[in-house]
């Protein structure tokens, strides 16, 4: 736990300037996977329609999941 | 990137979000019912309504025109419209087709016995009055245009948003709060997490929003080359812009049943009178639309001639004219159920609280500034 911790810590506050791609890497594939989301909803119907949504939620997941994580940590 | 760039980007994107912050605040706070305006008119309005005769042959819908012109004397029809789950059509009137929406008057009737449905409206005035402000600030065109122009001014802030996450996060994770740290850090960091998680939805709702706002210039364009294109085509002496509104003297169920023919797959969405916005002078505009997902979405007019019913021609919508269409599902996010509606309605949540740790930054750092002045 305490090495968990110690990680997350150099992880946050790394010396290092970071890579272009490694600043949007995470961004990217976010927006990529909520863009499909919201439009493939327009394209299907029904159940269809619950893998679209989860997708979009993948934008509400991912600030919940970080702000717990910051809250609990 | 250099340091003159950045300061450049951070100029778009203080003045960007300062200018439209209120306004953006209000858009995202009258959003969140009209999200979920079907499920708030369904819990105000329980429909306990059942035909009167539900094994009776459907009446015609001229039969259905003249005593909804019976009941309003002395007015024109404008639109009329068919519910999908119950066997109702609804009638749109007005002093003149061409009269504004604020001198509509809109009855549903049974089709099975004529009779007038109660109207499912408690809370319509609430609903009507947050739908009015969100699409034009009760100020008509310049409001929606105003409207636009600060949906314009958000897609640069979050566009130029992005540009500056780069700096902000150039020694920090991906979805780092430093909640140790000073208050400042602490929202600063939920402002970038929020903004650039959220910023596939905000891209989509707003580009959508400045679309609906061109929803007068789009129809009026559509209108004065399309439609009278279609005209054109058909017989170059019947395009007079002058001409009164013709009253329909063929039969509104050979009109459909003619419009159908024009367009086999389809189905019958709403026919617009001869005068109307979605119309011309002369003709009925019989509106269908595709069975797919996507293409219920599209709307396809069939003109129809107003005085002895013959097809005038049936042209698909210009890619404007789609657009419009399509941004309306985009930009509410009415169209793929209730769990994408909840999804919409917290992403709404999350811009409020992009717009107020924004607020609150630049605050931050304004008096910090002057505090160093002095």
């Amino acid at each position: 736990m305490c090495d968990l911790k110690q990680s997350r810590y150099e992880q946050a506050h790394m010396k290092t300037t970071l890579s272009l791609w490694s600043i949007f890497k995470a961004p990217f594939w976010l927006f990529v996977v909520s863009l499909a989301g919201i439009m493939l909803a327009l394209f299907v119907d029904s159940t269809w329609d619950w893998l679209a949504t989860l997708l979009v939620s993948s934008a509400v997941a991912i600030p919940v999941f970080f702000y717990l994580r910051a809250k609990f940590s | 990137m250099q340091a003159t760039a950045i300061k450049r980007w951070e100029w778009i994107h203080k003045w960007s979000s300062l200018i439209s912050t209120a306004f953006l605040l209000m858009l995202c706070i009258t959003g969140l019912p009209l999200i979920f305006h079907d499920e708030i008119d369904a819990a105000l309005n329980p429909d306990t309504w059942t035909p009167a005769n539900p094994q009776a042959e459907h009446l015609k819908l001229d039969q259905i025109l003249e005593i909804a012109l019976q009941a309003r004397p002395g007015e024109a029809p404008i639109y009329m419209s068919f519910d999908t789950e119950r066997p109702v059509v609804n009638v749109t009137s007005g002093p003149s087709a061409d009269a504004p929406g604020n001198q509509m008057h809109f009855a549903s009737y049974d089709l099975t016995s004529g009779n007038i449905v109660p109207p499912a409206n408690v809370g319509e005035d609430f609903m009507e009055f947050i739908l009015q402000l969100h699409t034009d600030m009760f100020l008509g065109l310049p409001g929606m245009l105003f409207l636009g122009a600060m949906g314009i001014l958000f897609v640069l802030a979050s566009i130029s948003g992005v540009v500056i996450y780069r700096q902000y996060m150039r020694n920090l994770a991906f979805g780092t709060v430093r909640q140790s740290k000073s208050k400042r850090l602490k929202w600063l960091d939920y402002h970038n997490l929020l903004g650039i998680t959220s910023l596939a939805w905000v891209l989509v709702v707003s580009i959508t929003g400045v679309i609906n706002t061109l929803e007068k210039p789009i129809l009026e364009t559509w209108r004065s080359q399309n439609l009278d294109k279609l005209i054109e085509s058909y017989n170059e002496a019947a395009v007079s812009k002058n001409k009164t509104i013709a009253s329909v003297d063929a039969s509104l169920d050979k009109a459909i049943e003619a419009a159908r023919q024009a367009a086999p797959d389809m189905t019958l969405q709403f026919v617009a009178f001869p005068g109307s916005e979605f119309s011309t002078r002369q003709h009925l505009a019989i509106f269908l639309h595709g069975n797919s997902p996507f293409t219920k979405e599209i709307i396809t007019p069939v003109l129809v001639d107003a005085t002895d019913g013959k097809v005038i021609g049936k042209q698909e919508m210009p890619w404007y004219a789609n657009a419009l269409s399509l941004s309306r599902p985009l930009h509410f996010g009415d169209y793929g159920g209730l769990g994408l509606k909840i999804v919409w309605a917290i992403l709404n949540s999350f811009t409020i609280a992009i717009l107020i740790t924004g607020l609150y930054l630049w605050w931050k750092k304004h008096v910090r500034l002057k505090a160093k002045q002095v």
